[in-house]
């Protein structure tokens, strides 16, 4: 069977996967100058499936059998503490791989993975992976970079965590977010997450009062704009400036 | 330049499975650096040419922040990867690593790595191991940071350096580099003022020992039990 074969018998046995665009998914970073065929062999041994807003992909603590590529829609991976408390480890964009555990030598997930949006994604046995990996340079490559780029974002966080105060935290994390995820549509960026305040908190390592106090007062000074799980970047300059730490108080 | 003799690095896990022929090939290209306590392998925001390997020694990667405040990313421990920019997609390193111990590192212009990496597709899954376990750690450091109290933060972060550098000494365990209480508050988000009050309280309950730049962690479990946030306090 021919990868195009496949495409179509997929497309024909199940409505989930009607719009895929499997040549927008042959271009992901991840899979750069891969050689077609063993792309096509890559992609055909995968399985794909929908998740719906609020459905989980893994749990924390569950064996990890599969790993994971987000093809459309957007997931928070969520970490609890043994107290109880919840932390946002990451907003999984379309293109990211996640529930990499086998690349972290664990044999479990270390969070839980939630569809905040309808999403579709792509799952593979573990076996499939290590056996791809380890005769196709490539994609090593590709995927020490996916992973070192996550790597990134965390020492970001953690340098923003250690040094900054919370209005500088939480402006980094929207500007962040809306150069991952955001549509600019003549009024702004829109951020197209279904990211609530609580989350946003987590994200930030702050309240959820406190992140409501500051999108109150960046909307009344025309920064964003903010209703329940939605928010829109008004003034991108303006929150890049309270990001950097420059007050932006013309108040006279 | 002299050979670089595969057996000091045979039994690392970046170069696990590889084949010994294509380990001289990789070590053939390598160059050895010693770096002397204090000095810099590389500054934050040089451009990325190489790729390194801490041989011997340990090392602080710092960054620095615009306003000029200091945090520690990370510690390089023997065996690790640092300066690995090209992995992570960008053209200057995000750190500044400075040898905490003498120390000795061993690298290879970006180039030569990517070569050698197309070719050897088990090099390449071990640096993503490698990669993978830093994200772990960043991620626990998130956690901690976000979720405990000071207190409980430095003692994590103590176990982690005790796990990672620890030497048994009669008294207890050693951790075998040069750790000022700057470097701690600098791990942990916090300041050089509540790192050396709860140093104090800790040594006066015979939990750690510390002197300028040392530190021996004498009760492992009353450690372990501030870490998990349970009072120790009989």
């Amino acid at each position: 069977m021919t990868f195009d074969e496949f495409v179509g018998q997929l497309e024909w046995s199940d409505s989930a996967l009607v719009g895929i665009d499997w040549q927008q998914i042959r271009t992901l970073p991840l899979f750069a100058e891969m050689p077609t065929l063993e792309l096509e062999q890559l992609l055909m041994s995968g399985s794909v499936r929908q998740i719906y807003t609020g459905q989980k992909v893994f749990r924390q603590g569950q064996v990890a059998e599969e790993f994971f590529l987000l093809i459309d829609g957007r997931l928070k991976v969520t970490q609890t503490t043994a107290e109880g408390r919840h932390i946002l480890v990451r907003v999984v964009h379309p293109g990211d791989l996640f529930g990499f555990a086998p690349a972290l030598q664990r044999h479990d997930y270390p969070g839980t993975s939630v569809a905040a949006a309808k999403s579709l994604i792509l799952c593979w046995p573990n076996a499939v992976w290590t056996s791809m990996i380890e005769t196709n340079a490539r994609l090593a490559t590709n995927a020490m970079k996916a992973i070192g780029q996550r790597l990134q974002e965390a020492h970001a966080r953690i340098r923003e965590i250690s040094t900054e105060n919370v209005e500088r935290r939480l402006a980094h994390a929207i500007l962040r977010l809306a150069e991952q995820a955001g549509q600019e549509d003549g009024n702004g960026i829109r951020l197209d997450l279904i990211l609530t305040r609580l989350d946003l908190a987590a994200l930030t390592s702050t309240t959820q009062h406190s992140v409501s106090r500051l999108l109150s007062a960046w909307e009344s000074q025309g920064i964003v704009e903010s209703g329940r799980q939605k928010l829109r970047v008004l003034d991108k300059a303006r929150l890049q400036a309270l990001a950097d730490g420059q007050s932006w108080d013309n108040s006279d | 330049m002299a050979d670089i003799d595969r057996s000091l690095v045979r039994s690392l896990p970046l170069f696990a499975n590889m084949a010994d022929a294509e380990l001289d090939r990789l070590l053939a290209r390598a160059s050895m650096r010693r770096v002397t306590i204090g000095e810099a392998v590389f500054e934050q925001g040089q451009k990325a040419s190489q790729f390194y390997l801490l041989l011997h020694g340990r090392l602080k990667v710092t960054q620095v922040t615009p306003e000029g405040q200091q945090i520690i990313v990370r510690v390089v421990h023997p065996g690790d990867l640092f300066g690995f920019a090209q992995a992570l997609q960008r053209d200057d390193y995000p750190g500044t690593p400075i040898a905490a111990a003498e120390s000795v590192v061993m690298c290879w212009p970006n180039e030569v790595w990517g070569n050698i990496v197309e070719q050897n597709p088990h090099l390449a899954v071990n640096a993503m191991r490698t990669i993978g376990q830093r994200l772990q750690e960043a991620h626990t450091r998130i956690r901690e940071m976000s979720t405990e109290e000071v207190e409980r933060r430095v003692a994590h972060a103590v176990l982690r350096l005790m796990e990672q550098a620890g030497r048994r000494e009669e008294d207890g365990i050693h951790i075998d580099f040069p750790l000022s209480r700057q470097d701690v508050a600098e791990l942990t988000g916090t300041t050089l003022h509540t790192v050396s009050r709860l140093f104090s309280a800790w040594e006066s309950r015979g939990i750690v020992k510390g002197g300028r730049q040392k530190l021996l962690v004498r009760d492992k479990a009353r450690l372990e039990a501030m870490a998990d946030g349970n009072a120790a306090d009989n």
